[in-house]
């Protein structure tokens, strides 16, 4: 009897040995159909009849819309050849404005220097841009169209952040590496509120109604959202470890942000609800990046990765709604952020795109059905 | 191949392994196959989608009112190929009948112009299909998605996605298991080896205890003491030997009271079973058949004819045999029965009485009855004799009278004595022999007889010398010892040649009185010297005869001092003469 079970149970672990050894349930030269239903989940799905409409507009790094979606603020400069990979000696940097019912493109600045994010200041009739002239050392300067006059904002002492806020009293707040937040107009500076050398200013946003300035820095390596109003008093910490840029609604109720996956390098995208305290909503998990509320405060728009290693992006539309997710965009070389259009169901932003062997930086124009 | 337990458990543990091992890694591996296709699918899919959106917004782009989107997609074939193969893999574009547009490739792996099925399913049926497929090169997915723009399908986008990576974790996942379970059965053997050696440890003291156990050593026992099922199985085996060895030594016990008791019988007693094995056989058995050491039945026992010949009628009869044997010289009274155990016969027992003492007994009494007649026919002839003559004759003749008057006296008071000592005789050895007994000076009464039988020596010219020494009183019969002194030098007196001397002297040795009668007669010889005890047993019957003597006077004596516990011997040489030694316990 024992014998018996002893070849038995040899049997036994060969059959299994020889199964171990070939595909069992993935059977080769086999065609498997695939049922749309039974693999895509619902809120990923790729609605590729949504888009209605995509095209590019014109050359140039998209840096502003105006508040009735007339005209956006562009940067354009020399084009970069896809061979050398190297751009030309005496580039040329262009601030440009673009009517986008005329199509038509209206020269603002031209510099030698490399400008940077760009935005119109509260009368529409300005704009304010960032100048670097040396690695990692930006000025703020504002330039008025009408007047054709270019004014310098931030003190050369300061080294200002390529970030700033601008009011809508046409004052801006701009942040420095060394932990200042400073209030300035085109005249002078008005205010310099010193959190502390070891804080270098990334992005600030500015709650008129609650004179609220919402700020993340960097603090020993790691950013944080900070909060403190207009005179620096009550600074505290709102949120640790984030990634990235924030984005306020226009009801200024809301604040996006992302924060990284610890042990991964995958992130999160949160909603946090400034009235509720504790109440930071979590969107979804990827790699998300560049999210910004549409002009109802309804939708997100927002920029993710195929997969962790491509560098192209797709773009996707979540409705806060039902969290409904719908990919619009693909696979595309976006070099800006995303912007909506105030009215319309459209969005725009710069690609890079090859044309005639040189890599040109677009602007695109996204329409899509709700 | 027989094996051992520990082996058969080190094999258990080892197959038990590899076959948990071979499931697992079967589970593992085909799991990790499912998974990863699965995985390579999903992202498929996703990749297909994206491609499709990306065809869609070129396509958008290059809108320009003049061609199709059809065309547009054809036109821009090569292009949308390459740039969609940067996303996931080689990528290849089919128009709606199947014809290859571009391919993002240069290398042909593809050598195939049928149209593949993936493919087919794409454009007949509008779904996502595809197909694993083993090459030279390894495994590939050939991946087809219908390409879908404003509700128009426009062809067919494919993706070869090599399965290599999914391929080569597989293999390394299989070798790693080979690797690990091979170690992991060398270490499980050792660890195996040593546990079951240690679990086996009083199961191995188990066995080697049993075997001294049977060996009859009940004084072993285990020492494991756990709440296992080993430990319970010691403790009950431990119980179950000192329960062993208290039968064995009540059974040891009982027996040892049985041969006790059987040995303590006079009788032999032998027991055999039915097939003639010995149960038992007393000393006296022993004896009788001159058995030292080792019994054989056969050769010791059932060698004699008459043993053989009475196992043969027992087994035949079945009823209770006696039997009377002669052997060597021996008689035997042999009685022979069956043992029945519970109305089951179980085998035979036969007692064995010597009885040749009876018979000896018997001879001496027939012998003594004999002599008797004899000794009192004589006189009793005489006496008729002279009776009858002078019935005769009358009285006429006077000296004839005499004589025969003097003879018919003298027989007379023959017979009396006759009588006399034959009543003497029986009272010795009845009950009515009692001893009177006393302390007493033995030198006194030695004193008294030899005073009283220097006169009958004088009568025979023999003068009896008598050296006293201060001796021990005695507790004796005063008128039993006198009469075996007188006995004894009266022998003396008469087996002595006129003018010889008789010497009486004593001796004191501690616990005894010891008297010594010496003549310098004619001796008795060594034959007669075993016999002079016997009653009625005459040296020189006539001599004897002549002088008085009936021949029971030392028999007499003799029951005398053993009755007082001494002993009385003769040594004797023909013409030195004859010591009488007679020895007395001292009060």
């Amino acid at each position: 009897m024992t014998k018996i079970t002893y070849k038995v149970l040899l049997i036994i672990v060969l059959a299994l040995f020889c199964i171990g050894c070939s595909n069992f349930f993935v059977k080769d030269n086999k065609p498997k159909t695939i049922q749309d239903n039974s693999v895509q989940n619902n809120k990923e799905m790729s609605s590729l009849s949504d888009v209605k409409d995509f095209k590019s507009i014109t050359q140039g790094i998209i840096g502003d819309i105006s508040s009735q979606g007339e005209n956006i603020v562009l940067l354009r400069e020399d084009d970069i050849d896809i061979d050398s990979q190297e751009k030309e000696e005496d580039t040329t940097y262009n601030l440009s404005l673009y009517n986008l019912k005329e199509e038509k493109i209206y020269n603002i600045i031209s510099s030698p220097i490399n400008l940077f994010l760009n935005r119109l200041d509260a009368t529409e009739e300005g704009v304010y841009f960032l100048e670097n002239k040396e690695e990692s050392l930006f000025q703020l300067y504002w330039f008025s169209i009408n007047d054709n006059k270019k004014v310098r904002i931030s003190s050369t002492e300061h080294q200002v952040n390529p970030s700033f806020y601008v009011k809508s009293n046409n004052e801006v707040y701009y942040g420095t590496k060394d932990g200042k937040i400073i209030r300035a107009n085109e005249r002078n500076i008005l205010r310099i509120i010193d959190i502390g050398s070891d804080y270098n200013i990334f992005q600030i946003y500015f709650f008129e109604n609650r004179d609220l300035i919402l700020f993340s820095a960097y603090k020993d390596q790691v950013l944080s959202l900070y909060s403190m109003n207009s005179r620096g008093e009550d600074f505290k910490e709102v949120l640790s470890n984030i990634n990235g840029s924030f984005n306020v609604s226009k009801k200024e109720d809301k604040v996006l942000y992302t924060a990284p996956i610890t042990d991964s390098n995958k992130s999160i995208l949160w909603l946090f609800e400034l009235d509720e305290e504790d109440k930071d909503i979590k969107l979804l998990e990827g790699y998300p990046q560049r999210a910004v509320f549409s002009p109802k405060g309804d939708r997100i728009a927002y920029l993710d990765k195929p997969d962790s290693n491509s560098d192209l992006l797709n773009i996707w539309v979540l409705y806060l709604e039902n969290q409904e997710k719908k990919q619009i965009g693909s696979n595309l070389k976006i070099t800006s952020e995303l912007f909506w259009h105030p009215k319309e169901n459209r969005l725009f932003f710069s690609a890079y795109e090859s044309r005639d062997n040189k890599l040109q930086s677009q602007v695109y124009s996204l329409d899509f059905e709700d | 191949m027989k094996l051992s337990i520990q082996n058969k458990i080190i094999l258990s543990n080892i197959l038990v392994i590899v076959l948990a091992l071979v499931i697992i890694a079967t589970i593992v591996i085909q799991g990790m196959l499912f998974f990863n296709v699965e995985q390579v699918e999903r992202r498929l899919i996703n990749s297909s989608n994206d491609s499709n959106l990306f065809i869609q917004q070129f396509i958008l782009s290059q809108q320009n009112g003049n061609q199709t989107n059809i065309d547009i997609f054809k036109d821009n074939a090569t292009f949308l190929a390459e740039e969609l193969a940067k996303f996931i893999s080689r990528t290849q574009l089919y128009d709606q009948s199947a014809k290859l547009l571009a391919d993002s490739s240069t290398s042909d792996i593809l050598t195939s112009e049928e149209i593949r099925d993936e493919v087919e399913i794409a454009i007949n049926q509008g779904e996502k299909a595809y197909v694993i497929t083993k090459l030279e090169e390894g495994r590939f997915i050939y991946f087809a998605s219908p390409i879908i723009i404003e509700n128009q399908q426009l062809g067919v986008l494919s993706f070869l996605y090599s399965l290599e990576d999914v391929d080569a974790l597989i293999n390394k996942s299989v070798v790693l298991f080979i690797i690990v379970g091979i170690l992991g059965l060398f270490i499980l053997y050792f660890i195996s080896f040593y546990l079951s050696k240690l679990i086996l440890k009083p199961v191995y003291s188990l066995v080697t205890t049993s075997k001294e156990i049977s060996e009859g050593n009940y004084d072993k026992h285990i020492d494991y003491v756990s709440s296992d099922e080993i430990g319970e199985l010691t403790l009950s085996f431990n119980q179950m030997v000192i329960n062993i060895k208290e039968k064995v030594h009540e059974a040891q016990s009982e027996k040892q009271k049985l041969e006790s008791v059987l040995s303590s019988i006079e009788d032999g007693v032998i027991a055999v079973d039915n097939d003639r094995n010995i149960l038992a056989i007393n000393e006296p058995a022993k004896k009788i058949f001159n058995i030292m050491g080792k019994i054989d039945l056969n050769k010791d026992i059932f060698a004699h004819e008459f043993m053989e010949e009475l196992f043969l009628d027992i087994v035949k009869e079945k009823n209770g045999i006696y039997k009377e044997v002669i052997m060597d010289n021996k008689y035997l009274l042999i009685y022979t029965n069956i043992i029945l155990v519970d109305n089951i016969e179980i085998g035979y027992i036969f007692v064995i009485r010597d009885i040749s003492k009876i018979r000896e007994l018997e001879e001496k009494q027939r012998q003594f009855i004999s002599s008797v007649s004899h000794e009192l026919r004589t006189p009793l002839t005489t006496i008729i004799g002279y009776s009858d003559l002078l019935e005769r004759r009358g009285l006429s003749n006077a000296e004839l009278v005499e004589k025969s008057i003097t003879s018919i006296k003298k027989e007379g008071e023959r017979l009396l004595r006759l009588v006399d000592d034959l009543l003497g005789l029986s009272k010795t050895n009845t009950m009515e022999f009692e001893l009177i007994k006393s302390q007493f000076d033995i030198t006194q009464l030695l004193e008294d007889v030899v005073s009283q039988m220097r006169l009958k020596g004088k009568r025979y010219n023999n003068e009896i010398q008598f050296t006293s020494t201060e001796l021990p009183k005695i507790n004796g019969d005063y008128d039993r010892l006198k009469q075996v002194l007188i006995n004894v030098m009266d022998n003396a007196i008469k087996y002595s040649f006129p003018r010889d001397i008789i010497q009486v002297y004593t001796e004191s040795t501690g616990n005894y009185v010891e008297i010594f009668v010496r003549d310098f007669g004619a001796g008795i010889g060594k034959n007669d010297l075993d016999r002079v005890f016997e009653p009625f047993y005459q040296v020189d019957k006539v001599r004897s005869t002549n002088l008085g003597g009936s021949g029971l006077g030392l028999a007499i004596a003799k029951d005398i001092v053993d009755n007082h516990g001494g002993s009385i011997t003769i040594e004797s040489q023909i013409n030195e003469g004859t010591l009488v030694i007679i020895k007395l316990p001292v009060s």
